[in-house]
């Protein structure tokens, strides 16, 4: 594997859960416990998981948006988790989010060329004259017209504001984009734009993506990587292709099976999933499936299953491999 | 399955909504029709008209600023134009049930599940002179036992739609159930009356996929043990593929492609209808050749003249530039389509057209 840009090591999560009179820790909601992943420069790793797994936490932990409980996060080599003040300012430069809803992501009382503009002038990088060049090659980079540089985001359709949030992460010449479920708030047609933009974006800026989303189409479409998660812990980690061709873990099936394919002649055949995700006590210490899991042995609910390697670059956490 | 009687006909339906800004041509000439058995799915992107066009049969578009320019809806026969506000409420309870996309926000957060499915059981069932509106109204004997009766009918439609241990959890409060939950509510509720049409609108959108798929197992379960016809609402093509024998696309206020699902999954035919397919990921995409429709949705203020797809459309003619837009024309198989291409009969290969004319960068 080539050399790791991100690659984050036993990072948890945990958000203490306050009870009882004097308002004292109780336990704690594990969003993301014990996560180890690895992203080589110039590829993409998808996470997915439903609601709840802990996709966006981890995200905004990479980005120290979130404080991690312990673990490291080693950014081209350097732990992020480790740095504060100018040190951490710097490294986020060089790391930015996209983020799901581009009708709140965006200052509505701020042009677009201000939009744009403001992480160039936070970080001092260009004024004048050349800020405004910059400005201009970004929208041309992102798909839109210097006739919308002085226009206000609401006179836009959500695809055009989602090019508008991805001018202004590209701004600062990020290596590392994380994208929290960029294309589900947009139309297909408009997602399919938007997904060619990021692959093309990708080629010609050699952009390492996190791709955060629950679309396992659209992870299959733009990512090498993928992690599925489920409450706080990546369950099975692979290529994209084999996680499709060769799922593993019961979860991972189960998943895939659930996605509706807009082709009638394939049966559908979902419901070997039966009930909900739901957050577990804090003491639990099996796998973390094991109540939804329709192959669950007495093993499971006991011993949490770690992460094994089934095939080259293939893990899963779980007892039946 | 009959075909006599439609359950739902909408013909030439106009709606305009008056805004601020101008006239919005909403819809522009929807033609639709739903028999008992069929489940319909309405697909189009945002803005297309899909949800005024449900919402014109239980009579629910806003108004002001909507208003009916032309046409007509007819329910079991019945025109819903001409109908007296108070003959509306009676259709909506008894023979109309709506499921919407946000559960969050369709139910009270200030009541329990109890009270309101006790409250909709009794509109729903003709009773709705029980509810607990009144300060002294929940004293009269005669009531308690209709509330009792309400109760336990909700009960029985919260088992029925695989809510876990209803007789406990009906105390529950909405913000104490997971979205997956609160939407079997949603649609406890709306059967309650028995009712003949289910309109949903985006029902699963708000979802995870392994809960989507257990609401839409539901649903069609539900189709067949109520005798429903079902106009679900969506813009997810493969919910459509996997749950609906009928589908209408939608766009920008007029129906341009109509048919059973396998034919037009099969063999789409309206250049909108085979951008939309080509645009979603599937798991044999092939990285870096997902077609885009280019463009965006017109603006329904200045809506371009003729076809309203002709500035998005790869295949676009000088006839498609100007009015009127084209008619339906019918396809074999019972596909109708409205688009130019087809208007002297014949089928023009668009798939490989569109393979040749489809993504030019790269």
């Amino acid at each position: 594997m080539a050399e790791a840009l991100l690659e984050i090591r036993h990072v948890c999560k945990y958000f203490p859960i306050r009870g009882g009179l004097l308002k004292q820790n109780v336990g704690a909601v594990r969003a993301v416990d014990d996560v180890s992943l690895a992203i080589p420069a110039g590829t993409s790793y998808g996470l997915v998981g439903e609601s709840g797994s802990g996709k966006t936490t981890l995200g905004k932990v990479v980005l120290r948006l979130s404080e991690p409980t312990s673990g490291e996060i080693l950014f081209d080599g350097q732990d992020l988790a480790a740095l504060d003040g100018r040190a951490l300012q710097e490294q986020r430069a060089r790391m930015q989010m996209i983020f799901q809803n581009p009708y709140s992501s965006l200052d509505p009382r701020k042009t677009v060329k201000s939009i744009v503009a403001e992480p160039l002038v936070i970080y001092g990088r260009a004024r004048g004259k050349e800020l405004d060049d910059r400005v201009r090659s970004l929208i041309a980079t992102v798909g839109l017209r210097s006739e919308h540089l002085y226009r206000f985001p609401h006179e836009f359709s959500g695809g055009q504001r989602q090019r508008i949030g991805i001018a202004r992460a590209l701004a600062l010449e990020p290596k590392l984009l994380i994208l929290d479920e960029p294309t589900s708030a947009l139309d297909v047609s408009v997602q399919s734009q938007i997904l060619n933009l990021l692959l093309d974006l990708q080629q010609r800026l050699g952009l390492t993506y996190l791709f955060i989303s629950h679309d396992l189409g659209v992870i299959r479409y733009i990512c090498d990587h993928v992690g599925v998660m489920y409450l706080g812990r990546i369950v099975e980690q692979a290529p994209v292709e084999d996680i499709f061709s060769r799922p593993q873990h019961p979860y991972t099936q189960a998943l895939l099976s659930a996605i509706p394919e807009p082709d009638p002649e394939r049966a559908f055949q979902p419901g070997e999933i039966k009930g909900e995700i739901r957050a577990l006590p804090s003491d639990y210490a099996g796998c973390r499936f094991a109540p939804r899991c329709p192959f669950v042995m007495d093993r499971c609910r006991e011993v949490d299953p770690p992460l094994k390697e089934t095939a080259p670059e293939h893990t899963v956490a779980c007892h039946l491999f | 399955m009959s075909a006599a009687e439609p359950v739902v006909e909408i013909r030439n339906l106009e709606v305009d909504f008056r805004t601020f800004d101008g006239v919005s041509k909403v819809l522009v000439g929807v033609n639709l029709e739903l028999r008992r058995g069929d489940i319909l799915g309405l697909v189009g992107e945002t803005g297309c008209g899909k949800s005024v066009t449900a919402l014109s049969v239980p009579r629910l578009i806003p108004m002001p600023p909507g208003q009916f320019v032309g046409g007509d809806v007819r329910f079991l026969g019945e025109s819903v134009l001409e109908k007296s506000p108070a003959e509306m409420r009676e259709l909506r309870a008894r023979h109309i049930g709506m499921v919407f996309q946000d559960p969050n926000t369709n139910l009270n957060p200030v009541f329990t599940i109890e009270q309101q499915m006790v409250d909709a059981c009794l509109c729903r069932l003709g009773h709705a002179g029980a509810v607990t509106t009144g300060p002294f109204k929940s004293w009269r004997s005669s009531d308690r036992e209709l509330r009792r009766q309400a109760r336990e009918t909700a009960v029985a439609l919260l088992q029925r739609v695989g809510f876990p241990d209803p007789e406990r959890r009906i105390a529950s409060y909405p913000h104490e159930l997971s979205g997956g939950m609160r939407q079997r509510v949603l649609i406890a509720m709306s059967l309650a009356g028995h009712p003949d049409l289910l309109i949903a609108d985006e029902p699963t959108t708000a979802l995870d996929v392994s809960t989507q798929a257990q609401i839409l197992g539901l649903i069609r379960e539900l189709v067949q043990e109520f005798h429903l016809t079902v106009l679900l609402i969506t813009h997810n093509l493969g919910v459509v593929a996997q749950v609906c024998n009928r589908v209408a696309v939608m766009y920008s206020g007029r129906v341009v492609e109509s048919g059973s699902v396998r034919r037009v999954f099969k063999a789409p035919s309206h250049p909108y209808t085979i951008g939309l397919l080509r645009a979603v990921p599937t798991m044999e995409t092939v990285r870096g050749t997902l077609e885009e429709i280019p463009g965006t949705i017109p603006n329904l203020l200045t809506p371009p003249a003729g076809c309203r797809f002709h500035p998005r459309c790869p295949h676009v003619m000088d006839d498609c530039r100007v009015d009127p837009p084209p008619p339906m024309f019918p396809l074999e198989g019972g596909t109708e389509v409205a688009c130019h291409l087809y208007a002297h009969g014949a089928r023009p290969n668009l798939l490989v057209a569109a393979e040749h004319g489809g993504r030019h960068d790269g």
